[in-house]
């Protein structure tokens, strides 16, 4: 199965065991979100600055692809304005819906460009940006 | 006796039994033959077709009643043990056989379906009492023989979905009985896999679901002892459950059709029967033998995995069921493996019993079942692909 063989691909196993991404964000901004069918569980800490995510990290347990994901998350989203975390998180709910989406801004996510295909696991990928979207939800309506 | 069962022509290794079973041609057969020769509504009608319904969901009802050794009108069909217990429960507490200040005894075994609808009375000045169960989750039955001081109910797993304990009935029944409480045993996983006879048990209530039985989804049973018919209130009300009605008031038909208001699931009655037939052919001891030696092989195979935790009795107790972790790699993502290298079907996740889990100290297992159309060979390939999993995963 060459979706298998993608989910756990040494890149995705190395991010989903990389313990060292782990860690809190004092006077971070947190959020945190569980999948109660599994128990997997992301909290999520951003620090911005001017607009811009200055650091970013995560605490949290569960399957090889809800830590993958979240670990590769944390990563990506470093160093980027708010808008182009928007846009990332936008392309990342394309390719989990098997839509078009940009490639080249999503980096090492691109391993599970198979997830749509894969329903059952789809919920574990999302975790992390569920929380994400919450946390941008209410930056913005802060902002209003 | 494969060949009975077309759903294992897909060659899937099928360990996830205590969700739901397969179908033999029988169950299958009789269901379409319903449909096709035999369909019309029951009770009302007075041409042939109507009558020959009624002939054969009745008679439905006594293959499946005499399965469990109750009278037919001791059964009510439902649409599974999760609509039984709800139903049980309402109508303790509208016929006052439930009261404020009354005390309900529950394991920290039970399946959701179990305990939520007990939970609902709380609200109506009913209390619940829990027996704990040990760090390996399972239910010492001295326990709950202590725990009875003072209970006016007790409602308890006869075999757990997820460590496959069978509990010792006889022994908690026989000391409920001398302290006058009535009881009600969640049947979903024992009815399939071990022979229960309710007259001799002398339990007061049972539900249980047929397609945890090799029956059709959408129905299942309530046994509820004759002593408490006349007093049971029907939980739903409506056309085919009267005697007379008018625009205030109404009788009720005698039971059981007192507590089936509405069409029911007349050819899903019929499936279940067929159910029964075939597990009757098939021999229940047989079943039991074959559950039992398939779950002990389990075990025994897997305790040489030493990345593999299980959980459960681990003795002659369990049956059917076995609970499992591989150190090191999240459930979800064992069951992913096994499915789409090996093909064999496991569950994962917390089995609708979350404070078990709790109690456990995780967040989910991995859970293979077993039932009378699995092999070793199954079990085999169950541990050929936990080993690719530990060395891929874990
Ligand atoms: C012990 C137990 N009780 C209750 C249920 C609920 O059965 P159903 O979903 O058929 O209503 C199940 C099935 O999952 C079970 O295993």
């Amino acid at each position: 199965m060459d979706w298998m063989k993608e989910l756990y691909s040494d890149l995705v196993m190395r991010y989903a065991k990389d313990s060292s991404v782990q860690r809190t964000i004092d006077g971070a901004i947190s959020a945190e979100d569980r999948n109660e069918s599994c128990g997997d569980e992301v909290q999520l800490f951003l620090k911005l600055k001017d607009g811009v995510v200055e650091d970013a990290s995560f605490v949290g347990k569960g399957c090889v692809v809800s830590m993958a994901s979240a670990s590769m998350m944390v990563k990506i989203i470093k160093g980027k304005s708010i808008n182009e975390v928007e846009n990332i998180l936008g392309n990342v709910e394309k390719m989990m819906k098997g839509e078009d989406y940009d490639e080249d801004i999503l980096g090492d996510l691109v391993a599970f460009s198979g997830i749509s295909g894969i329903p059952a696991r789809s919920k574990c990928f999302y975790l992390a940006w569920s929380v994400l979207k919450n946390v941008l939800q209410s930056l913005r309506e802060g902002s209003k | 006796m494969k060949e009975d069962f077309p759903f294992l022509e897909r060659g899937v290794v099928y360990l996830d039994n205590a969700a739901t079973t397969q179908k033999p041609n029988r169950v299958i057969e009789a269901i379409s033959n319903f449909y096709r020769y035999h369909n019309a509504n029951i009770h009302r009608g007075i041409h042939t077709l109507s009558i020959e319904a009624t002939d054969m969901y009745e008679r439905s009802r006594e293959r499946v009643a005499s399965f469990i050794g109750a009278k037919p009108k001791e059964l009510i069909f439902t649409y599974g043990t999760t609509s039984s217990i709800n139903f049980l429960a309402v109508s303790l507490l509208r016929s006052g056989i439930l009261k404020e200040g009354d005390v309900i005894l529950l394991s920290s075994l039970e399946h959701h379906s179990n305990l939520l609808p007990w939970q609902n009375l709380k609200k109506f000045g009913i209390s619940l009492k829990f027996v704990d169960v040990d760090e390996k989750g399972v239910l010492n039955e001295e326990d709950v023989i202590r725990s009875m001081e003072g209970v006016r109910f007790l409602s308890l797993t006869g075999l757990s979905n997820v460590t496959g304990q069978r509990v010792d009935l006889e022994r908690v029944t026989d000391a409920a009985k001398k302290r006058g409480i009535l009881v009600h045993i969640d049947g979903a996983q024992t009815v399939p896999h071990v022979k229960l006879d309710v007259s001799k048990l002398g339990i007061d209530f049972l539900s249980f679901s047929a397609h945890k039985m090799l029956g059709p989804t959408g129905i299942g049973g309530l046994y509820i002892n004759e002593k408490y018919l006349e007093a049971f209130s029907p939980f739903l009300v409506g056309g085919g459950m009267i005697s007379r009605v008018t625009l205030e008031d109404s009788t009720y038909a005698d039971p059981p059709e007192k507590f089936e208001a509405g069409t029911p699931n007349i050819a899903g009655a019929v499936g279940f029967a067929a159910a029964v037939d075939y597990l009757n052919s098939f021999g229940m001891e047989r079943v039991e033998k074959t559950d039992r030696d398939l779950t002990r092989y389990a075990i025994e195979s897997l305790k040489k995995l030493d990345f593999v935790k299980l959980y459960g009795p681990g003795d002659e107790r369990q049956v059917s069921i076995v609970s499992f972790n591989v150190d090191g790699a999240h459930p979800h993502d064992v069951a992913t493996v096994l499915d789409e290298e090996y093909k064999v079907a496991i569950r994962t996740g917390h089995h609708c019993a979350q404070p078990l889990m709790r109690r456990l100290g995780v967040s989910a297992t991995c859970r293979a079942s077993f039932y009378l159309y699995n092999t070793w060979e199954d079990v085999d390939k169950l541990v050929e692909g936990l080993k690719r999993v530990k060395k891929w995963i874990g």
